[in-house]
């Protein structure tokens, strides 16, 4: 009987280290990343950052995400027109626009992709972020 | 002991044979509103099934395309625009598996109607379509006159509209829709689920079976 008693008390550190990486899980960027990408980029490129045939680039293994990290965060916010060549093909179809973003998301999705799938690119600071979305030219 | 035996067999022998029969009868529904009228020549009443009415679109290539060009077909089709911001390039990339998993058979179609008629003109009907990567007549792109793609998109009980509040300004469901040669509906699937696509496929395959048999008795 004392003995069960004991074995059950052992189990409260382990519930609580469980707890505690669940809690890292739940509240880490990159958790939110994946989320908010899902919810507002996934249905275009993908959820394996893939794009669709000549209509929408790529985002995972991207030549133009690799050289402008910086702006990434831009194109969230204020969509992308024109022509633009990713990984030797030409693409031309807007992108809309998503001001409804926090900074704080931008900044979620933009490190999610520079890490996601095939892509091992470096983090991009908060400050960074901050002066990326400075320097957007529309 | 050698009766029961005997008639386990018996059961099992009964099971499996149950099982064949159900594989062989399984047949897609027929969907939407059934009307029960009586024969016109009074020796009993017939069920008639919601079907598609006759429609009359331009396709990519400026083409006008009729319920005729799908008679006798399968097809599937959908209802979307191509700047929308949403499920649209999801619902394409679903589509597309279709395209090409039927790429060779001439009996299978796919029928897009664009909900964005000021915007959808032909020639960016064709960029899109191009940009897919894919051509008519196995997948029509479709534009026409407002009101009537409106209008055929309640036969294919699927929702349409403009919305300015919504994202890109039109709401419209995802739903890839199964049409069989007499243009009844006898799927719904949800267009940016990759697992319906796949039961989508293999209820195409089997209405192809039914089509050929219904010939065979003609
Ligand atoms: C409605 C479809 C759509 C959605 C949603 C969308 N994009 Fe795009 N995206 C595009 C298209 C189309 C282009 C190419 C734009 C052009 O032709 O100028 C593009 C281009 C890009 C590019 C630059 C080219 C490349 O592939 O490297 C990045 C980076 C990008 N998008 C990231 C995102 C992120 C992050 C999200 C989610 C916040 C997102 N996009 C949501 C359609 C979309």
């Amino acid at each position: 009987m004392m003995k069960n008693e004991i074995w059950w008390w052992s189990l409260i550190p382990l519930l609580f280290v469980a707890l505690f990486l669940l809690n890292l899980y739940v509240f880490s960027g990159e958790h939110k990343g994946k989320a908010l990408y899902t919810r507002h980029c996934a249905s275009c490129h993908g959820d394996q950052g893939e794009g669709l045939r000549q209509l929408i680039p790529p985002l995972n293994a991207s030549d133009f995400v690799q050289k402008y990290p910086g702006r990434i965060a831009c194109i969230i916010r204020y969509g992308m027109q024109g022509e633009v060549v990713v990984n030797g093909k030409t693409f031309n179809q807007p992108m809309p626009a998503n001001p409804q973003l926090s900074e704080v998301e931008i900044a979620n999705i933009v490190n999610y992709v520079l890490t996601a799938w095939d892509n091992d690119l470096p983090d991009r600071s908060p400050a960074q972020i901050k002066k990326d979305l400075q320097q957007c030219k529309e | 002991m050698k009766y029961s035996l005997k008639k386990t067999f018996w059961v099992a022998g009964l099971l499996l044979a149950c099982v064949a029969c159900k594989q062989e009868e399984r047949r897609l529904p027929y969907l939407g509103e059934k009307k029960v009228v009586a024969k016109e020549d009074g020796s009993g009443v017939d069920t008639v099934y919601h079907q598609i009415p006759p429609f009359r679109f331009v396709n990519q290539e400026g083409q006008t395309i009729t319920d005729k060009d799908f008679a006798g077909k399968v097809y599937v089709a959908d209802f979307f625009f191509t700047t929308c911001p949403t499920i649209c390039p999801k619902m394409s990339a679903e589509m597309l598996k279709v395209y090409e998993h039927f790429q060779d058979d001439e009996r299978v179609l796919l029928l897009s109607h664009s909900i964005d008629t000021k915007y959808d003109s032909v020639p960016v009907l064709k960029a899109y379509a191009e940009k897919l990567g894919v051509s008519a007549p196995k997948w029509h792109f479709v534009t026409g006159k407002r009101e009537d793609i409106y209008d055929i998109a309640e036969y294919y009980m699927v929702t349409a509209g403009e919305d300015p509040a919504a994202p890109g300004g039109y709401i419209h469901s995802g739903a890839l829709i199964l049409v069989d040669g007499q243009r009844h509906i006898r799927g719904v699937y949800n267009g940016t689920d990759p697992e319906d696509t796949k039961k989508l496929i293999e209820d195409i395959e089997l209405l192809l079976k039914e089509n050929a048999s219904v010939h065979d008795e003609k």
